[in-house]
């Protein structure tokens, strides 16, 4: 088998003394579109910050194709926070300048045409665009690369439905047979169309990791269903 | 990369930094011209009153505005830096700066440099406009005092002789390391406020800065008192009054320079040994843990 594109191994993560997570045992493979799914505070944020190396783990290890997180992964992975972090001085086309610097994978006329289709102006300062429109020049960044990981937190949760429709549709066009991508969300309904397996997560660990098409197959279920099922109230 | 960091860091303070610099300079101008007005008005405008009295006080007025001005200006500056460093580290930015393919070591560095970069241009910008206030604004007769220049010159060449120029290296040797220790030092600051504090970061950076302060006191005192000893003692046998001429300008500061050398060497070791240690803390929190909003 291939090398899996994130290994987790006893990942652990506490802040004080609560556990954000716990022993986590975990390898996801190149080429598939993976919901991170799970109630608030199951540790999806977090996962994703171990993997981008924002965070680092309090045991246990995680690695992003085959090395643990640094610069040599942070060159691989693409990652979009649920906050808006892009500096307010910047327009959108000084922001591509900015990732075309730092990041050899990026695909500047992918990045244009993109911010074209979404009606994004390039000369207007972060500062006066809506916050949805922030989220859309994020996403267009992060979707412009050619990266192994994709790790999106949130990524259709601030913007309209239209532009929704448009943004899974850029996932899905975008992402490549090696590469991955990473979605948590809780619009499970509106991303399930697109996924090829899911991660289910509940206070720190994995409770189910499975392909869709197997749910549909064996349960005849939806993942929202299924959702609803495994962590009703 | 670390080009590329310092690239945008300059970038993004220069929009700011640059108008507040020529606003330096442009109220010490402004300043001197009034002073001019002030003191070539000053023997005829009390008999004459009225208008001319209006003028020279506004003009008087306007010297003190613009010195209130270019320090608030030099202010502003310094907060600019710093904030600049918050938003970029500790604030919603860092998602952007701590996921970029660069060493955390690149990332602090590029800070480090960009703000000495900066101090050294405020210092300079400052230097000048003092030097276009003496040449300007000083002079009852002429519009430029040549006079004063020639004062300076006769300075220059105190330092300009071996004892003047060494003290004069070892003064911009100093205030170089003390630059740097005190911008390492607020940054480790702003750091620990961001890792410990949950709310309030920013300001729990401020705190951080006086106890980082206190800390730095102590230990500070306690080498300049082990140090203080021997620096009595050299200055006691080398400026007794009756060995040299107290009138002898140039030999008085050669034998205080050669004095105080080991205080002045110790000092600045100590001094670059908290920059390097405020710069390894820093690295440590921000690589193992800062956990951002």
């Amino acid at each position: 088998m291939d090398m899996p594109v994130i290994k987790c191994s006893g990942l652990s993560k506490n802040f004080g003394n609560v556990y954000a997570l716990s022993k986590l045992d975990l390898a996801l493979p190149a080429g598939k579109i993976i919901g991170l799914l799970g109630p608030n505070g199951s540790g999806k944020t977090t996962l994703l910050k171990l993997a981008c190396g924002l965070l680092t783990p309090t045991e246990g290890s995680i690695e992003i194709c085959g090395t643990a997180p640094g610069q040599e992964s942070k060159a691989l992975v693409s990652y979009l926070p649920e906050r808006t972090y892009l500096p307010d001085w910047m327009t959108a086309q000084q922001c591509l300048d900015y990732f075309e610097d730092f990041y050899s994978d990026f695909d500047r006329a992918r990045a244009e045409n993109m911010l074209a289709a979404l009606g994004v102006p390039g000369d207007t300062r972060m500062k006066t665009l809506s916050k949805g429109t922030k989220e859309k020049v994020q996403l267009v960044l992060v979707m412009s690369r050619r990266a192994r990981l994709y790790l999106l937190d949130e990524p259709i949760g601030g913007v309209d439905p239209a532009a929704r429709d448009y943004i899974l549709s850029t996932i899905i066009r975008n992402y490549s047979e090696d590469s991955t991508v990473l979605i948590s969300t809780h619009l499970i309904y509106d991303v399930e169309k697109i996924l090829d397996e899911f991660v289910f997560l509940q206070q720190g660990q994995v409770v189910s990791y499975a392909s869709t098409d197997s749910l549909r197959a064996d349960l005849g279920k939806s993942l929202d269903e299924y959702f609803r099922e495994v962590f009703r109230c | 990369m670390l080009g590329k960091l310092i690239k945008y860091d300059f970038k993004s303070l220069m929009r700011i930094l640059i108008p507040a610099n020529i606003a330096i300079l442009g109220a010490a101008i402004l300043a001197a011209l009034s002073l001019q007005f002030s003191l070539r008005t000053s023997v005829g405008a009390m008999l004459r009153g009225g208008f001319m009295q209006l003028m020279r006080t506004l003009s008087g007025l306007l010297v003190g505005l613009m010195f209130i001005g270019i320090a608030a200006a030099c202010l502003f500056i310094t907060f600019m830096v710093f904030y600049r460093f918050y938003k970029n580290f500790i604030s919603d930015e860092g998602y952007l700066t701590f996921t970029l393919p660069v060493k955390t070591s690149q990332l602090l560095w590029s800070k480090l440099i960009t703000a000495s970069i900066w101090m050294l241009i405020t210092g300079i910008v400052g230097l000048f406009s003092l030097l276009v206030f003496l040449l300007l604004g000083t002079s009852e007769t002429s519009f430029f005092n040549t006079e004063i220049f020639a004062i300076l010159g006769e300075l220059f060449r105190v330092f300009g002789s071996a004892t003047g120029s060494k003290l004069f290296l070892e003064l911009m040797l100093f205030t170089l390391v003390a630059m740097v220790a005190n911008i390492l030092h607020i940054y480790l600051a702003l750091i620990i406020g961001g890792v410990v504090a949950q709310k309030h970061k920013l300001l729990a950076g401020i705190g951080f800065y006086f106890i980082i302060n206190v800390a730095q006191g102590i230990v500070s005192s306690i080498v300049t008192f082990a140090a203080a000893g021997s620096t009595v003692a050299n200055m006691e046998s080398s400026m007794q009054v009756d060995i040299i001429d107290p009138y002898d300008f140039g030999l008085v500061l050669g034998r205080l320079v050669s004095a105080l050398q080991p205080m002045f060497w110790v000092t600045l070791a100590t001094t670059a040994v908290f920059s390097v240690v405020f710069f390894i803390l820093s690295h440590y929190l921000l690589k193992n843990k800062l956990n951002l909003e």
